[in-house]
């Protein structure tokens, strides 16, 4: 059984517009989700990348239970994690924890190091006294903090480190899944590759199963197992890493894969490359019918603004959200 | 002016903030010359002095905490720190244009799309009411917007962010300027319609010829948009190279270090190599190089003595006294 099964997740956000006829209830929403589906085994990378406004972070959202979807399920174990009893949900809690893309905000700013992490250590592993200490300093050196930096508020840290006590207090109950959130975007280069080395390292020595969200495809393509690749509120396609980057089969995974400023381009052929991406991302309050990319698609048919492709198996592990056949 | 004059031309430039926890280095003797027609990247990390560059040449920055230490700025042969205030703002709207980060607070939430893209030509008395609206639509033309007409009565809140920035874009060029400079203008974009935004920064390059400074921390743009790079690092240029001489056979241990911890193709799944430390939040230290502390090729003379940024090879330059003296040779693994 997978370690995470997320079943024809759907999520709208209902918009509350004020109505000039009083009485009058507007029935505009935003479909973050569409029928969502994935799983996870444990100690899998699952990389989900696309642009903003995709439903990217509201799936993660909704796997920790900060959203309800409106229909579908997510089992965790097996069990439907938005309908537990609260024991049941309680004891589940600690194994599925989060790393926020901004680690300026996703701090308590009056709490040290030590407070953030002890906070977590007795709550979800009742840790007391001598052995507290000890799991904090063991927690702090695998998130490659200095132990003497224990007593320090967050404002005393820089981007880097802070991200660094926000993946220390996310091991601290010690879960089996990690949602990482666009956890480097918010950081200097050189920064970015220590967190991502981190984030690797912690992954396969603890054997997490992780979900990686970023807009950045150089960095998913260096640390996911699997892609996903989702598109205003879709996947539009799903692969083992070698082949999504290899031999992209969605027309939108290509548009994004062309968009990517990649410093090895220019090295091997000279010359400008930019590719003709069409339009922008179109409003999830107002999506297109059909298939949502087909305003956009350089492949699209008649048929496309009317029937929405399901994901399709084409190879093994490959699936696709696209009838077409890929131009060479 | 004769043709291979620079258009811009920065002699020993310091800009340092004097502030209640004692002096940032921010800009910290920074010398470098551009050339017409050139598109050259900026490149460097968060408060390496990229953008306090350009905003003291511009005269943007707030005086105090801002002061401007010592340096020259000729550009087309004026002195753009010790022009009166009133011939600066000239200059900058004419003759230099700039591009923000982000298109939502660079525009104005209570004017017409339209008023603004005249108000350049209009302030500076370029041109009539009349012509300065057609040059406007022309303008919203080139910078790909559809229905210029109607678009020129909508209000910045109407457009996406991608059409807003070519609305930033056209409002910078609407004067013709023979300088553009372009400060992260496609970080707050989504990467397909970044793409669209650079490809047409590169286009109206070609068009108008202006030179554009690009400043960026994306070295995968400035690769493929830009022809020649200057690296900066804690208020100093570490490097200067032809772009592709940098990315095949980075010089300074900075850049080397920089190319390595990137996440390519070819080293999937492997490691990267990182900079062990923080980039300085205090700017350029006192002596030394900035990079010293974070650099592992460091000899104790590199925190005492500063290296100017010297001639190696050709088109190059690099501030490194270990390179110089042909100690570090091979930079890439």
């Amino acid at each position: 059984m997978p370690l995470l099964q997320v079943k024809e997740l759907s999520l709208s956000f209902p918009l509350r517009r004020r109505s000039l006829r009083p009485g009058k209830k507007d029935s505009l929403e935003i479909r973050a989700l569409d029928r969502v589906s994935l799983e996870l085994a444990t100690g899998e990378v699952l990389g989900i990348v696309g642009e903003s406004g995709c439903g990217k972070s509201t799936l993660a959202r909704s796997i920790v239970r900060l959203e309800r979807p409106s229909s579908g399920e997510i089992l965790f174990r097996g069990m439907n994690i938005h309908d537990l009893p609260a024991g049941k949900l309680r004891a589940l809690r600690p194994e599925i924890q989060m790393v926020f893309q901004d680690p300026y905000a996703s701090l308590n700013p009056r709490m040290t190091v030590y407070d953030t992490l002890a906070e977590v250590l007795r709550v979800h592993r009742k840790l007391r006294g001598r052995d507290l200490d000890r799991a904090i300093r063991d927690l702090m050196g695998k998130a490659g903090l200095a132990a003497r930096f224990v007593r320090k508020y967050p404002h005393e840290f820089s981007g880097g480190q802070r991200q660094r006590i926000a993946i220390a207090r996310a091991l601290a109950p010690e879960p089996s899944l990690l949602l990482a959130d666009e956890p480097v975007s918010a950081l200097d280069v050189s920064i970015q590759a220590q967190i991502i080395n981190l984030l690797g390292d912690l992954q396969r020595e603890q054997g997490l199963a992780m979900i990686f969200i970023s807009h950045d495809l150089g960095v998913v393509r260096h640390i996911a197992h699997r892609v996903a690749v989702m598109y205003l509120g879709r996947i539009v396609e799903s692969a083992p890493r070698e082949d999504l980057f290899r031999e992209p089969l969605h027309p939108y995974t290509r548009l994004l894969l062309s968009a990517m400023p990649d410093v090895d381009a220019v090295i091997s052929e000279d010359g400008e490359r930019f590719v003709q991406a069409r339009g922008e991302p179109p409003s999830p309050l107002n999506p297109p019918e059909g298939c949502v990319f087909h305003p956009r698609c350089p492949l699209a048919r008649p048929e496309c603004s009317k029937e929405v492709p399901g994901l399709v198996e084409k190879k093994p592990g490959h699936r696709v959200a696209c009838p077409c056949e890929p131009e060479e | 002016m004769k043709k291979n004059d620079p258009l811009l031309d920065v002699k020993d430039l310091r800009t340092w903030f004097h502030t209640r926890d004692g002096i940032t280095r921010a800009v910290d003797g920074v010398s470098f010359s551009l050339y017409p027609g050139e598109t050259v990247g900026i490149v460097g990390e968060s408060g390496c002095g990229k953008s306090v560059l350009f905003y003291s040449l511009l005269g943007l920055l707030p005086s105090p905490p801002a002061r401007i230490e010592s340096g020259r700025a000729f550009f087309q042969g004026e002195d753009l720190l010790s022009v009166s205030p009133e011939r600066l703002r000239t200059l900058r709207g004419r003759h230099m244009g700039m591009i923000f980060q982000d298109p939502m607070t660079a525009l104005n939430p209570y004017m017409k799309i339209g008023s603004q893209l005249m108000e350049p030509l209009l302030v500076h008395g370029l041109s009539s009411k009349r012509e300065a609206r057609e040059r406007a639509v022309e303008m919203m033309k080139a910078v790909g917007i559809q229905d210029s007409e109607t678009r020129m009565q909508m209000y910045p809140h109407e457009f996406s962010g991608g059409m807003r920035q070519r609305v930033v874009i056209a409002m910078a060029l609407v004067a013709r300027p023979e300088l553009l400079i372009a400060d992260e203008p496609t970080t707050a974009l989504d990467v397909t319609v970044q793409a669209q935004v650079l490809a047409l920064l590169a286009e109206l390059q070609k068009k108008m010829g202006m030179t554009v400074a690009f400043i960026t921390h994306n070295l995968g743009i400035v690769s493929q948009l830009c022809k020649r790079v200057l690296v900066f690092y804690g208020g100093r240029i570490l490097e200067s190279a032809p772009v592709t001489a940098l990315f095949t056979h980075p010089l300074h241990p900075y850049t080397a270090a920089l190319m390595a911890s990137l996440p390519r193709a070819h080293q999937t799944g492997r490691a990267l190599a990182t900079i062990p430390g923080q980039p300085p939040e205090k700017g350029a230290p006192p002596e030394g190089c900035p990079f010293a502390p974070r650099c592992r090729h460091a000899v104790d003379a590199c925190h005492s003595r500063d290296c100017p940024l010297l001639p190696c090879g050709e088109e190059r330059h690099t501030a490194c006294w270990r390179v110089q003296s042909g100690e570090l040779k091979e930079m890439m693994p």
